[in-house]
Order: C-alpha cells, then structure tokens, then sequence
C-alpha cells in the first residue's frame, strides 16, 4: 500500500446520525510531515471526523484513505501506524501511570525492557515521573492529559490525532506538549492531525488549518493565508470573523 | 436589584425532588399521582382486606382468628422487613448516584444543608409514602379480619406505621448524605459507594434469608429483650397493642394475657419511646445536616494510593506469559482486584453460593439424608445467575473513551475481550474452590462427590462469566449502573443463562413427545451423565455470546 508522500485523502467524505449531518463532503489533502489544525465551534463535526479518519467510525459515503490506508477496508493497518488522543480521558482509575502505559504498550505489542525505557523517557518529558506510581484515580485533569498523550505516541506513530489536546493543561503544560509536537514532527517526520478551540496553540504549532463549520470545511491554509483571507491581525480574530460568535452586548444584557 | 427570599429553599429543593422521582409521568404528573393515591386509599381500606379474606380462608384454609397469638412476632418481623427495605435499599441505591455535584451548585447559591436536607426527603416523600400505602395493609389486613378492628383502631395502627416509615427514610437520607459526603464524587468515592451499596443489599438479603432458614430460631430471637431496644420493636408491638384495644371480637383473658407477656412493653412505653427516638432522629439530623458536608469536602482530595511491589501471582503470570498478552492479563488482573465494588461483588456471590445451597439442603441434612446431586445444581445455578454479572456488568469497561482508546488499536478490542475472558476463568478457580470445599465439609460429602461438584460448578461459573462478558461486549454500560445499557444486559444475561440451563429440559420433552425419548430415559439413570448433560449448553452458549461481543465490540460505530 503506497501513500505518495500523502498523510491523509478524503474525497466527499460524508456522516449523518439519522437527520443530523456531521461531516458534509469533506476533501481533504494533507502531505506527510504536516501539523494540520482543525478548529471549529462546539458540534462543527471535528471530533466525527477523527474518529473517521482513525478507523472508529464508518463514513456513511465518500472515501479516505490514511497513511495509504483506506479508511473502510484497512482499518487495523490505520491503527498500526498512527496515534489518538480522544477528547475526554478514558484512563483506568485503578492503574498507576506506569501500568497503563505498559497496558497501551501491551495493546500495541510492544512488551520487555524497550517499553519500559520508552515509559520512563515520556513521563520523566511530561514531568509525571515523581506521581509515576500513584493510582491515576487520584491525578489532576491535566496530569491525567498528559498521560493520554504520552500513551498516544508510546508506539511512535507515523500520524497523530489529537482531540483538543491542551483543553485541560496549564499554560506551561501547554507549553511541553508544544515543544513535544514539535519535536516529534520534526525529528521522526510524525503527521499531526489536531482538533483544537486555541486558536493561540493552532497558531504557533500547525503550518495548516482548517475551519468546519456544521460538517462543512469553509476555510483552509496556512495560518498567514487564512488571516490574510478574514482580513485579521490574528488567528482568533479571523476565526471569529469566520465563525461568528461576537457577543452583541446589548442583546446580552438586554433583560435587565 | 430586587432580592430574592432564599429562606424557602428546601420547598424548590422538594419540588425539584419530587420532578426527578416522577419523571416518568412528568406530562400527566398531577393526575397520575391523585389517581394512585385514591387507588391506594381503596386499596388499603376496602381492597386489601378483602383480598385477604379470599387469601387465607378460601385458598390456604385458615381463620384469620388463628393468627392472634402469633400476631406480636408477626407483627415484629413485618416491621423489621419494612426497616431493612427503606433502610438499607434507598442507601444502596443512592450510593450509586453519587450527587455531591448538585450539593455543589445549591451551596454556591446560598442555599444551607439543612434546606438540601429537608427538601430531599420531602420530595421523596410521595413516592415513598404511596410506596407504604401498598404494602402495610398487606401487613395489616389479617390481623384487623382476625381481630375484626375499627376504623378507628385501623387509621391508627396505619398512622403509627406512616410515623415509623417516615423516620426510618429520614433516618436513610441522614446516614446517605454521611457517607456521601464522605466519600465524595471522586473515582475513589464512586468505587467505594458502589461496593458499600453491595454489602448493604448484602446485610438486608441475609437476615431474610435467615428467616426463611431458621424461621422458629428467629420468632424466638425476636422475641427475647434484646430486641426491645430496637425501633421496629416498639413500632410493631404499638401496631399490636392498637389492635388489640380497637378489636371488635371479645378476647378471652387468658389470651390477653399470653400477647400481654409476648409484647413486654406497655402500651404508654412504646409511643414514648417510638415517638422520642423519632423526636431526636428528626433533631440530630438539622443540628448536624449543615456540617456534614463541610466537614469532609476536602477529604476526597487527599487520599492518594502508590503501587507496591507486584504479588506472588502476578509475577507468576509475568513468568508463565511474558509476551504482551500476558501484560494485557496482568492489567486486567490488577484493574479488577483493586476496585472495592468487584470485591464486594465477589463476597456476595461466594455467600450466596453458600447459603442458598445450604438452605435447599438444610431438611436434609436434618433428617441425615444429603443429596448429592440437589446441592450440586443449586450451587451450580447460583453460580450462574450470578457470574455473568461479577464478569460482565460494570467491572468491564469503565467509559466509552477507554473504549475508543482500546479501539484504537489494531485488534484492541479482540485482544482486550481475550484478557477479559483469561482474568474470569482465573478467578473463578478460588471463587468455585471455595463453596465446593466449604459445602463438600458442611454436607460430609466423599471425594468423588467433591470432584463432581467442582467440576460442575466450573462448568457453570466460566459458561457464565463468557455470557456476561459477551454480553457486556455487545452492548458496554460502563460504570453506569441506572442506564438503559446495564439493564438490558442484566435481563439479557439472566435471560440466556436461564435459556441455557432450561436447554436439555425443553429437547427432553420436546424430542419426548416426537417419541425419541428413549435416549432421555437412559441419560436420566446415570446422575453424572444427567448432570453433565444439564450444565453442558452453559459454556457452548458462552462461548457463540462471547464471539458475538467480540465482534461486535471490534465493529466501528
């Protein structure tokens, strides 16, 4: 199976649950090596289209393929290569750190001395190693999110999707998961696909961006281009001009 | 800014309540509830005693008049079921919806503990007092026939039984928001309720079941002092001694005097002792409602648990299995183990494979002559109707992102299943071990008895376990225990074990009547055969279930 030097194609990529469509036609092109940002407001289709593109989800038509991979035909050799960090953290309360990474690595057969150095490596990276043995039960929302991130590139995935990834960080969190991306994309050629609502994150990490709204991709570039585009100063300021969202003060406080 | 009165807040609290109790009749709720209450009403004072005219003199053939003299220990233990129901089956209950969330939003909006305290059992306070408007006059009933009461009489004993109730809820809502206060809304929290509910609905099973096993042990234990000092007691003897005094037959003095001895209290004791514990119940509760959470809200935050060194059996595993699925084993081993709510399933599900078994065999292990083959299959029964609810229910996955996370990984969930399935057939080996010795010593059973019943209850407690787990599989209810999910799965889970177990009966009589029951006949003279026979779909049914939750589980959404 050949990629041609292509991380992930859609062509008329489409899901609908009963009447609510999700995705509309969506095409998508990205080259190996890209972090590509898919922003959007809340129910614009991002998560449904990760969860397409990793193989969770069937599309109710259109195709992709992913790491030259057909989305509908080979979706265990989708896994096999790449990452995912869904939206909310499905950890296993009962398990330390270290344990359920060994799980993750288990799952991906990996096993023995390597794995554990690779655990070692990404915890002591995440600044985790001190609580590495505590039940993950008794972590903070961002420690437990920088667990799931270390899970997802424990197996050094070609390509990474990562579901709003520094939703629940602190600043300097934030911080170490975008030097993390960074580093990854550049020294291993890692793809990253990221779902995120920080325009400030998007901004300083992906060299492409797309904005979804209601299932339909209205705008894509790279970040120059698309402020260019809404006539911004800013990326938060251009998604806003494409989105909307602007807060009528008036009609705010009109029920006074 | 106007400002709002919030010294009312217990009755938007109650209102509140009350929307959640009835939800399901939310569009017609008004008239739902008016209906059921007339109904009840009907039903307590005209309906009930009727039904139990019919009951006891036309189907079982007894005078109402014959119950008088047992009417105190009757009487006593009535009111000793109705205790452990509204005591023990609300809290159980409760603990499985942790709510210290609300708790928060209404304490940040000026509202005080004793207002969330207060309107929390007010707004219970239909549904549980129409609950009670059904059930004491099946408790009552007999005896007003027997003893032909007035109405008077009547609406008396019902209120003393209302006064009763009312203070055992009030007393569950005191003792519910302790312990969830407590515990708290924390993982740890959930875990630890949900294991306490277990026990709970353990502590209220086994007395019931006592009952029915040593019946004449219990009346006599009820009626001795001891149980003089306990609520229910001086509820129910003041529900006699009302009887009595409002009865419309004339009593012969010697029978006054057998039930006088019977109820050791006067009458002037029991309303002051039933209504003083009522009066500090009703006291303790507001003094205390507004420190209970405070108190221990950061509690919750503050226990961390560090992994120690690995155990024997786990580096025994490692060893035996020292690939990646023997990782997958060890995890799943120690996710299960350390969570209190598997355990404390575990512990019911050994006692009840004890004691049921022992009740089924108790007349004739009296009368010296065991059956071998009766035990094994209520043990075996036992085992199944509960393994698929130890393995499968909520001790399988814990939320649908692990799932996406499992799923996310070539064959992940195939992989997963198959360390589901190793982790129950591992722990099944104590969990069998233990009744089969333990019932193989109380029955004096010899060594091929033992093996039988060993092999037996291994056959039925791994059938078992792959049905919940398939099932579970098919259709994850995560850790919510009021979901649509976790009730279909238990209904299907019993549904198929029963299924299962019921196979060999339903070809036997269905191939019998086609006139192949030659076969029947003879599988039926040799015990183990019969046996085997009986079990034997059990596994072949978990193993097709488990195949389907497998794939199922694998399929995308």
């Amino acid at each position: 199976m050949t990629s041609n030097g292509i991380s992930i194609k859609t062509d008329s990529l489409y899901k609908s649950f009963s009447s609510i469509e999700a995705v509309r036609d969506l095409n998508l092109n990205i080259p190996h090596g890209t972090r590509f940002g898919l922003l959007g407001p809340n129910g614009a289709g991002k998560t449904t289209t990760v969860r397409m593109l990793s193989g969770l989800m069937s599309p109710t038509r259109g195709t992709a393929t992913v790491c030259g991979f057909d989305v509908g035909t080979h979706r265990n050799d989708i896994k096999a290569v790449t990452g995912l960090l869904p939206e909310t953290p499905g950890l296993y309360s009962k398990l330390s750190a270290v344990e359920f990474l060994e799980f993750i690595g288990a799952l991906n057969r990996m096993s023995g001395e390597s794995l554990f150095r690779r655990i070692d490596s990404l915890l002591s990276l995440l600044g985790l190693e001190s609580r590495q043995d505590d039940l993950l039960e008794s972590y903070s929302s961002g420690m437990k999110q920088k667990v799931l991130i270390a899970s997802t590139v424990l197996h050094e995935p070609r390509l990474a999707f990562l579901d709003e990834p520094t939703s629940r960080l602190d600043p300097s969190a934030s911080v170490v998961v975008k030097d993390l991306v960074i580093a990854l994309a550049e020294e291993t050629d890692t793809s990253f696909f990221i779902c995120t609502h920080m325009t400030g994150f998007a901004e300083d990490i992906c060299d492409t961006i797309g904005i979804l709204i209601e299932g339909s991709l209205v705008s894509r570039g790279s970040p120059d281009d698309i402020i260019e585009s809404a006539k911004a100063t800013n990326l938060e300021e251009a998604y806003l001009n494409i989105v909307g969202g602007r807060v009528d003060r008036q009609a705010l406080l009109a029920w006074r | 800014m106007e400002v709002v009165d919030l010294t009312g807040n217990w009755y938007n609290i109650a209102k509140a309540e009350f929307q959640v109790q009835s939800s399901r009749i939310r569009n017609r709720r008004k008239a739902i509830m008016v209906g059921i209450l007339c109904l009840g009403l009907i039903w307590a004072l005209v309906v009930a005693p009727l039904v139990m005219e019919v009951l006891l003199e036309n189907v079982l053939g007894i005078s109402p008049q014959v119950l008088i003299p047992i009417m105190p220990s009757l009487m006593r233990v009535g009111m000793m079921f109705i205790w452990f129901m509204l005591l023990i089956f609300p809290l159980s209950s409760a603990l499985q919806e942790i709510r210290i969330g609300q708790w928060e939003v209404l304490l940040s909006n000026n509202v005080s503990t004793r207002d969330i305290f207060v309107g929390t059992f007010l707004g219970r306070l239909p549904t549980n007092g129409l609950l009670m408007l059904f059930l004491a006059p099946v408790l009552v009933s007999p005896f007003a026939l027997g003893l032909q009461i007035s109405l008077v009489g009547l609406s008396l004993m019902y209120i003393t039984i209302m006064a009763f109730t009312l203070s055992t809820i009030w007393l569950s809502n005191l003792v519910t928001t302790a312990i969830q206060a407590k515990l708290g809304e924390s993982p740890r929290g959930r875990d630890l309720s949900n294991a306490l509910a277990l026990v709970l609905s353990l502590v209220a099973v086994i007395p019931l079941i006592g009952l029915q096993l040593f019946q004449t042990l219990m009346l006599e234990v009820l009626g001795m002092d001891i149980f003089l000092a306990l609520p229910f007691t001086w509820a129910a003897d003041l529900v006699t001694r009302l009887g009595l005094a409002f009865n419309g037959i004339d009593l012969s003095t010697s029978t006054i005097a057998v039930l006088d001895s019977a109820l050791g209290l006067d009458i002037t004791t029991d309303v002051v002792l039933l209504g003083a514990s009522i009066m500090v119940l009703l006291a303790v509760a507001i003094a205390s409602a507004d420190r209970l959470f405070t108190l221990n809200i950061g509690a919750r935050m503050e226990t961390v648990s560090t992994i120690r060194r690995e155990n024997p059996l786990i580096r025994g595993i490692r060893r035996l299995l020292p690939g990646s699925f023997g990782v997958l084993l060890v995890t799943a081993l120690k996710d299960f183990g350390r969570k209190a709510q598997n355990l404390s399933r575990i512990a019911l599900y050994l006692i009840l494979a004890v004691v049921i078994p022992l009740y089924a065999g108790y007349r004739s292990l009296e009368s010296g002559q065991i059956d071998v083959q009766t035990v094994s299959v209520m043990t075996a029964m036992m085992l199944a109707f509960m393994g698929s609810i130890v393995f499968g229910g909520i001790g399988f996955l814990e939320s649908k992102d692990q799932l996406w996370i499992i799923q996310s990984v070539p064959h992940g969930s195939t992989r997963f299943v198959k360390a589901k399935i190793m982790q129950a057939l591992l722990l099944n080996i104590p969990i069998v071990l233990i009744p089969a010795t333990l019932l193989t010593i109380i029955f004096g059973f010899h060594g091929g008895d033992f093996l039988l019943l060993l092999t037996l209850l291994l056959v039925t407690a791994n059938g078992s376990a792959l049905v919940g787990i398939g099932v579970t599989a098919s259709n994850p209810s995560y850790e919510n225990t009021k979901s649509e999910a976790f009730r279909q799965n238990a209904m299907r889970s019993v549904g198929i074990t029963v299924a299962s177990i019921a196979l060999y009966q339903i070809a036997d009589m269905v191939l019998s009547m086609l006139g192949y029951g030659a076969l029947f006949s003879y599988i039926w003279q040799i015990p183990i055969l019969y046996l085997i026979m009986l079990v034997a779909p059990l596994p072949i049914v978990g193993v097709l279930t488990v195949v389907i939750g497998a794939r199922r589980l694998a399929r995308p959404s």
